[in-house]
């Protein structure tokens, strides 16, 4: 840990307790072997421990008698806001508040857009001859039918593994499997070769 | 939020005082602490924590309690501030921001955290003195980056707790206190050198921060139920 170098932002982060637990350690093992680092650490402490003592005392000297009756007086005393306004003002909220969920229903619905529909539209221009997997190989329908007069219409590698995507007609359907040959024992070398 | 505060909010949602009264005594001093700091003015920080409760009552249907409570009422106190400090034109603080803009670029790579003594340590005159310079450079800062060193300081709140209380990034909060605590760092820093204890910037040891600082241009408002 000796050999780690000092970095102020890590103190910043770890005097916030925002470390992750990997962080933490790591940063008290060079602590430890670090001097210098527990001195700074000091000094961001004394700092912000005055600072806090400093900003705490107008709070503590305030007089607040009466407080709550003033607001509840002044509340009482003026009218609703218009109907208009409290409606603004919820549509931000509720859009702040649900921020995360529909940018990420945005993005996925982007995402998926611009996969399936290149995929769906080369449809007429796959090779009509069946390619795939040997027979024992072939993926089964929920029902436990053998598909069968399977096209290729791609091909892509997540994560390392190659995968096959095609599409399987039977009874005048049409499915679309995701078929990863690189976890299927056996296909492996069939997958290479295509 | 916790669960004191979410039964409280709930009651008062229905019209109940007693649960509003509740909340205004759990957070009244917490509300002022952040308007002093941000405004300097003991009569508008009381205005400002007044008109941030009657915000809340009047929009307290719109809280959608997917935040905690403390994170929608901050938000109302700052941008009351802003509002009052925009209005009155009494913030003469430097603007950090505009500092940086103007500075050197190869002046903004790296600061010195200044290290303490382990011997001598501080007598209480030393505190108050060096306790009035953290202040005053505290005052100087923008109003942007006291409103973060409030939260965090005063609040204890977590940068992501930060960022959702300003409507800002994550990233904008930590730069953002990375800097306002290189400033105060900087009066401890002038301080020591006083003393003769300082370690002078570029010392062996001297701890340099990678500034890796992000864009700042999110957000420069928190935006609303204030708008309100």
């Amino acid at each position: 840990m000796g050999t780690e170098r000092c970095d102020t932002s890590l103190l910043l982060r770890h005097l916030d307790g925002e470390l992750s637990t990997r962080e933490r350690r790591r940063l008290e093992a060079h602590l430890e072997a670090c001097p210098d680092c527990r001195q700074a650490l000091d000094g961001l402490r004394l700092v912000s421990g005055l600072l806090r003592e400093k900003l705490e005392q107008p709070a503590q000297a305030a007089d607040f008698s009466g407080f709550e009756d003033r607001v509840l007086a002044a509340v009482a005393s003026s009218a609703r806001p218009p109907l208009g306004e409290r409606l603004r003002v919820a549509w931000g909220e509720w859009q702040r508040a649900w921020r995360p969920v529909w940018v990420t229903a945005v993005v996925t619905a982007a995402v998926a857009l611009l996969v399936l529909v290149p995929l769906l539209t080369r449809g007429p221009d796959v090779p009509s001859a069946p390619i795939g997997p040997p027979d024992g190989d072939r993926p089964q329908t929920a029902l436990g039918d053998r598909v069968d007069n399977q096209v290729i219409i791609d091909e892509l590698e997540y994560r390392g593994q190659r995968s096959m995507i095609f599409s399987v007609s039977k009874n005048n359907t049409t499915v679309i499997w995701m078929y990863d040959f690189d976890n299927q024992a056996g296909a492996k070398d069939q997958g290479d070769d295509l | 939020m916790g669960a004191d505060d979410s039964n409280l909010v709930r009651l008062a949602k229905r019209g109940d005082q007693q649960a509003f009264r509740g909340l205004m005594e759990r957070y009244k001093r917490k509300v002022y602490a952040i308007a002093y700091g941000m405004v300097r003015d003991s009569e508008a920080a009381m205005d400002i924590s007044q008109e941030a409760f009657i915000k809340v009552y009047r929009y307290l249907e719109t809280f959608q309690g997917q935040s905690s409570f403390y994170t929608w009422l901050y938000r109302i106190v700052v941008n009351l501030c802003i509002d009052h400090m925009r209005k009155e034109a009494k913030h003469d603080a430097l603007d950090y921001d505009d500092m940086l803009q103007r500075r050197a670029p190869d002046d903004s790579e790296a600061w010195v955290v200044p290290k303490l003594l382990d011997h001598n340590p501080l007598s209480a005159l030393d505190r108050k003195e060096l306790s009035e310079r953290i202040a005053q450079a505290f005052a100087g800062l923008s109003e942007k980056h006291r409103a973060v060193l409030m939260l965090r300081e005063i609040e204890g709140l977590s940068y992501e707790d930060i960022a959702r209380a300003l409507g800002i990034h994550k990233g904008t909060v930590m730069s953002r206190l990375h800097h306002a605590r290189k400033n105060l760092q900087a009066a401890l820093q002038g301080y020591l050198e006083e003393r003769g204890e300082g370690l002078p910037a570029g010392t062996p040891g001297a701890l340099h921060a990678d500034e890796g600082e992000e864009t700042d241009a999110v957000a420069d408002k928190a935006a609303t139920p204030s708008g309100a």
